[in-house]
């Protein structure tokens, strides 16, 4: 897997100065915030928030009991189950029951599991044509691009921009009108799903109770590419089992208005097991791998919670530094403020030296947080620990120069001085351009406040 | 009672004024004030930076500043008084510095042996302060102004506070509050974020500027000086004459 995280001060800047791309974002950020808010006036947020919390702190915290429950249940239902340290593990077995069913064509719907192991180029490689169903997924797919947001994955395109694409791409007439082109993506996908022998999805909950798959979409495309073909892959992280059945419900009425601000998805699919004897339609087979690579790795640690994560795409959305640059900017199939926790945390601090600190700390992501993750602390926590891996020599005397002024109040004074009578001249812009260049230096006080409060006596 | 003023570092040397306003406003709500001198920063900085460690060193210092203060004021010795003082700073971030993050920062200082928590407790935002421990029924100015509000993170989200300032404003006769629109979105400073990422920070605050400029209001009132200090920063730099005021400076200017 490629870390181009470890890049991202180049990547921000290069998307930065796309003005396109940050009117697109901003427009579909805004909207989504809006619709967000409405949809949680009826209900009572904090309350859901907490129990979604609970949930995922039993479920995580005791994670190998409730996998094992799971693998009972689902093996009893009739599904394959296979854990994956890796990324190739995954892979591997992906193509090996793709190879047993011959398939040259795979539906798939949408699954950030599948994007962060590569697995739709792993199969072109292999000779099989994974198209990706999903509308937002299968616009990318067209561009030869990753997606940028993980709930919308085209969020970074205007409407003109796809209809260029799907001119170019798929022979459609220009017409920017969302149901137009919509529906010239049903034209082509709905030949795929008649021809596809595998499907692949995700899965947004594993229930230990009942070895139950949850499926959330908006599109019906999950429903078909897990229901008309011989074969069903579910591909998805271990951390996505909950203990019960009826846990659902909290998060039924939080992941939709969370995402999209939506009551209730279009669609939730609950995948039990293959067709069975007396059923004429479904999957002859089922099976579901469940991948680890880093996730174990956060058990036990200040950062276990990053776990809890039920990918609604929120603190994206909220995100003031995610609306000026995307999702690309990261480098990380997981961008925004949960991936700038994930993408280090998983694949190692080295690869994403940088995220942590590519935030205000504003907090708004906890805020929305659906399930309570303390992000900006996570964030902040993992700034020190960057810092203690590694630190420029400049950035540390800096801070060791401030940190020995700050202690001794005399010199503090003196400090002060200087620096006052510094700031009215220009000898501190060189110093200082990252904050000369595109701010004024507050005007110069005659007198700091300590001295006023000094001679009033 | 004796209030124990916390002024951060850079108001200390460059905004004197708000520093000076809130301690007037105290005093007129007949406060005893108090400003011990060896307070300098609370380590904010370096703390958000990654830097515990020189954080830890500066919150130690800061916090003696006011746990050791001995000096006799009128002839009597005065000392701080943990079960009665308070801390009161017109910075909701320092103030949340202290506050929200001290007490882990020096847990394992022996020296303080269970009083950090304490010592937050008795840490207050001016317009918290003016609220919750003064009642805000007390103070009454007049200020003729069209104003709109900032609410900074931190004050809203690490302290929870958001109807204070508003409450407080309501107290002026003559002032007009038009709501900022989308004003619970960060204005881009952040700390060393404003210089790690100065592109997106100004982005940040010149849709805040747009946004203030939309209300048609006079002055960008904030409990934060900070954030003013980053976004009149960019007004200057954008040419435009926005203005821009601690609260404290307005709650001063309408009791003169």
């Amino acid at each position: 897997m490629a870390f181009e995280s470890k890049h991202f001060k180049e990547l921000y800047k290069k998307e930065f100065r796309n003005d396109q791309l940050r009117g697109n974002l901003k427009k579909a950020t805004i909207q989504a915030v809006d619709k967000r808010g409405e949809s949680f006036e009826e209900v009572d947020f904090p309350f859901l928030q907490d129990q979604a919390k609970k949930i995922k702190q039993e479920s995580i915290s005791h994670l190998n009991e409730y996998l094992s429950r799971y693998d009972d249940m689902a093996q009893k239902n009739g599904c394959n189950l296979f854990y994956a340290q890796s990324p190739d593990e995954a892979k591997s077995y992906v193509l090996e029951i793709a190879r047993k069913f011959s398939a040259r064509n795979i539906v798939k719907s949408k699954s950030m599991v599948t994007e962060e192991i590569e697995l739709v180029p792993f199969l072109a490689k292999n000779g099989i044509d994974a198209v990706e169903t999903d509308l937002g997924e299968y616009i990318v797919q067209l561009a030869n691009e990753k997606p940028s947001h993980i709930t919308t994955p085209a969020i970074h395109k205007s409407r003109k921009e796809i209809a260029e694409l799907f001119h170019e791409k798929i022979g459609s007439e220009l017409n920017s009108d969302p149901k137009f082109l919509t529906a010239e993506a049903r034209k082509v996908l709905r030949e795929k799903f008649l021809s596809g022998e595998v499907g692949i999805s995700g899965a947004n909950f594993l229930i230990a109770e009942t070895g139950d798959a949850v499926i959330i979409e908006n599109e019906g495309n999950a429903r078909l590419s897990t229901s008309s073909v011989r074969a069903h892959i579910i591909v998805t992280g271990i951390e996505k089992v909950i203990p019960k059945f009826s846990d659902l419900r909290i998060f039924m009425r939080l992941l939709g208005r969370s995402s999209t601000g939506q009551k209730l998805t279009s669609y939730v699919s609950i995948i039990r097991g293959p067709r069975s004897n007396d059923e004429k339609d479904g999957p002859e087979e089922v099976h579901v791998v469940l991948l680890d690579n880093g996730r174990s790795g956060l058990l036990g640690t200040e950062y276990q919670d990053v776990l809890h994560c039920i990918r609604c795409g929120a603190c994206l959305n909220v995100c003031p530094i995610y609306r000026n640059i995307g999702g690309h900017a990261y480098g990380s199939v997981y961008p925004g403020p949960i991936g700038s926790l994930v993408t280090p945390l998983y694949y190692g601090k080295g690869t994403a030296y940088d995220l942590p600190f590519a935030s205000t700390l504003c907090g708004n992501c906890t805020e929305v947080c659906p399930v309570g993750i303390e992000i900006h602390h996570h964030l902040l926590s993992l700034r020190h620990e960057m810092i203690s891996m590694k630190k420029s020599l400049m950035q540390s005397l800096i801070f060791r120069n401030y940190r020995m002024t700050m202690l001794r109040p005399k010199r503090y004074d003196l400090m002060g001085k200087i620096a006052r009578l510094l700031s009215k001249t220009n000898l501190l812009n060189h110093f200082m351009k990252n904050w000369t260049a595109y701010r004024a230096l507050p005007h110069s006080p005659g007198a700091s406040f300590r001295e006023i409060y000094r001679n009033k006596g | 009672m004796h209030v124990f003023l916390f002024v951060p570092c850079y108001i200390d040397q460059f905004f004197p004024n708000v520093a000076e306003s809130a301690l007037d406003v105290l005093e007129r709500l007949g406060c005893e004030v108090i400003f011990p001198e060896n307070q300098t920063c609370c380590g904010q900085p370096a703390y958000n930076s990654g830097y515990f460690d020189d954080a830890r060193l500066m919150a130690v210092h800061e916090v003696n500043a006011f746990l050791k203060f001995r000096s006799s004021l009128g002839g009597k010795g005065v000392q701080f008084d943990i079960d009665n003082d308070y801390i009161v700073g017109p910075s909701g971030s320092c103030v949340a510095m202290m506050r929200n993050f001290y007490p882990s920062l020096l847990s394992d200082d022996s020296q303080f042996a269970g009083r950090i928590k304490k010592f937050a407790a008795r840490t207050f935002e001016f317009t918290e302060f003016i609220n919750g421990v003064i009642r805000v029924e007390n103070f009454r100015g007049r200020l003729d102004a069209v104003v709109s509000y900032h609410d900074s993170c931190h004050s809203l989200r690490e302290l929870g506070i958001k109807d204070e300032a508003r409450r407080i404003l309501k107290r002026i006769d003559g002032l007009k509050l038009v709501e900022l629109p989308y004003n619970e979105v960060c204005c881009g400073f952040g700390g060393t974020f404003s210089v790690k990422f100065p592109e997106i920070s100004c982005a940040m605050a010149d849709e805040k500027l747009r946004n203030f400029d939309s209300t048609r209001a006079d002055i960008l009132v904030s409990s934060d000086t900070s954030c003013l200090m980053h976004l009149q920063g960019r007004a200057r730099r954008n040419g435009t004459r926005q203005r821009f005021a601690h609260i404290a400076e307005i709650m001063a200017e309408s009791i003169k």
